[in-house]
């Protein structure tokens, strides 16, 4: 089987994305003396905007250093959290920052019989394992949760999506909001993205 | 199971996660467990009063690192750990599964850095970890199952270890299914209730690498 190492989401040979399949520079071509790390779902990922339209890109071109973009269309807290620790694991500089969007506890990680890549699933590929399975879910949920916060080594700022993300283990978590709509009619647009981009900003440079 | 439950999160509040202490889960009953409630000495006793001791083994896994109905002399860590001469540290937790592998595991090397090597033992890895096993869950968990929920659950972890650059092993009976799988990590295919056979059979090769690694 296939070596794993990050999960992706991103499209095979599309120029956007990197050969690992994040929306972002090569990992190898990243300024490790000064980056931030954004991981998270498609709202990091930025389907629906541009790639200079993202938060993440937004937030890194103020800061003025580079960024990884460990977005996961589709992706829920299972693939934040292998993502962020396969970081830590992998390389030993650390990035400046790390922007953690946080999804909807029941999304997961797939791994089907016989296939090599795994893929998120969630209500919309098996909805009745996610409705019996509604509380451990839950649990491994706030357990990733309260666990990156105490074992990353950079504090961690956290976002949420307010459509589906209705808990709050942060009282200071920004919330991305769907202010306007993206070109794929469905996720947020530019201005909520400048708009989330903002509000990072401010909790970074407080 | 009565009725389906929409829309997604209105029990959270009631819902708690694990406890811990300093940082790990642990058995809160059983016989000879430590301060943290883990079936071993103490941690200073394993690695000493400044902590930095490595020359340890550290174990993981669940009731089959555990076996708490013997005494903890007769267990495979403790015979293992007397036939090698080597300390060890037993971070098992009853009903843990790779969930409670994980997240001891990733605690352990965040506070007290690498052993010198690792083994890992469940009788049942695929399991929900801070939930009872009522009649809903039970569906949950073949759905889960069905779903490839575990099957990914293993691979991500078993992706992780692969960036532990440390030897592990991974004792698995006839019917126990891994907690991960990997081309570095060495299964050993031994009922672990054996504990005789199980500490035999691991320090066999535990000292035929030594040998061969010595001068």
């Amino acid at each position: 089987m296939k070596k794993l190492e990050f999960v992706s989401a991103g499209l095979a040979n599309d120029p956007e994305y990197n050969s690992l399949g994040f929306r972002c520079k090569e990992f190898d071509d990243i300024d490790f003396d000064n980056y931030i790390i954004f991981a998270g779902s498609s709202h990091v990922e930025g389907i629906g905007v541009e790639k200079d339209q993202t938060f993440a890109h937004l937030v890194s071109e103020v800061l003025e250093c580079d960024h990884v973009n460990l977005g996961v269309g589709g992706g829920g807290i299972d693939a934040l959290e292998h993502n962020v620790l396969m970081w830590f694991m992998k390389y030993d500089k650390h990035p400046k920052e790390i922007v953690l969007e946080w999804q909807i506890y029941q999304r997961f990680v797939k791994g089907e019989y016989g296939e090599e890549n795994l893929c998120p699933g969630g209500s919309w590929s098996d909805p009745r394992f996610v409705t019996y399975a509604d509380h451990p879910l839950y649990i491994k949920g706030e357990m990733a949760y309260r666990n990156l916060h105490k074992l990353l080594p950079v504090k961690i700022t956290d976002v949420m999506h307010g459509k589906i993300s209705s808990y709050t283990w942060n009282s200071s978590v920004i919330w991305h909001c769907k202010d306007d709509i993206g070109s794929d009619g469905e996720h947020p647009g530019p201005k909520s993205h400048l708009k989330t981009s903002e509000n990072i900003l401010e909790v970074l440079n407080r | 199971m009565s009725s389906i439950i929409y829309p997604w999160g209105q029990h959270q509040n009631q819902w708690k996660i694990p406890e811990t202490k300093e940082d790990f889960l642990f058995n809160d009953k059983g016989d000879a467990l430590n301060s943290l409630g883990h079936r071993c000495q103490e941690v200073k006793e394993v690695l000493g009063i400044d902590l930095t001791f490595s020359n340890y083994f550290l174990v993981l896994g669940d009731n089959a690192c555990l076996h708490m109905h013997k005494p903890v002399e007769e267990t495979w860590p403790y015979l293992l750990s007397k036939a090698t001469n080597h300390q060890y540290y037993n971070l098992a937790i009853v009903d843990g599964g790779l969930e409670g592998v994980r997240y001891n595991l990733l605690n352990w090397l965040h506070r007290y850095g690498k052993p010198k090597m690792i083994f890992i033992s469940c009788e049942w890895a695929n399991r929900f970890i801070g939930v009872e096993y009522d009649e809903d869950i039970k569906e949950a968990s073949k759905l889960g199952d069905k779903a490839g929920f575990y099957r990914g659950r293993r691979r991500l972890f078993s992706a992780l270890l692969e960036q532990i650059d440390i030897p592990m092993y991974q004792i698995v009976g006839p019917n126990d299914e891994p907690a991960v799988l990997s081309d570095s990590i060495k299964i050993i295919d031994v009922e672990h209730s054996d504990d005789e056979k199980v500490a035999q059979i691991v320090s066999e090769g535990f000292l035929e690498a030594t040998r061969a690694l010595s001068p």
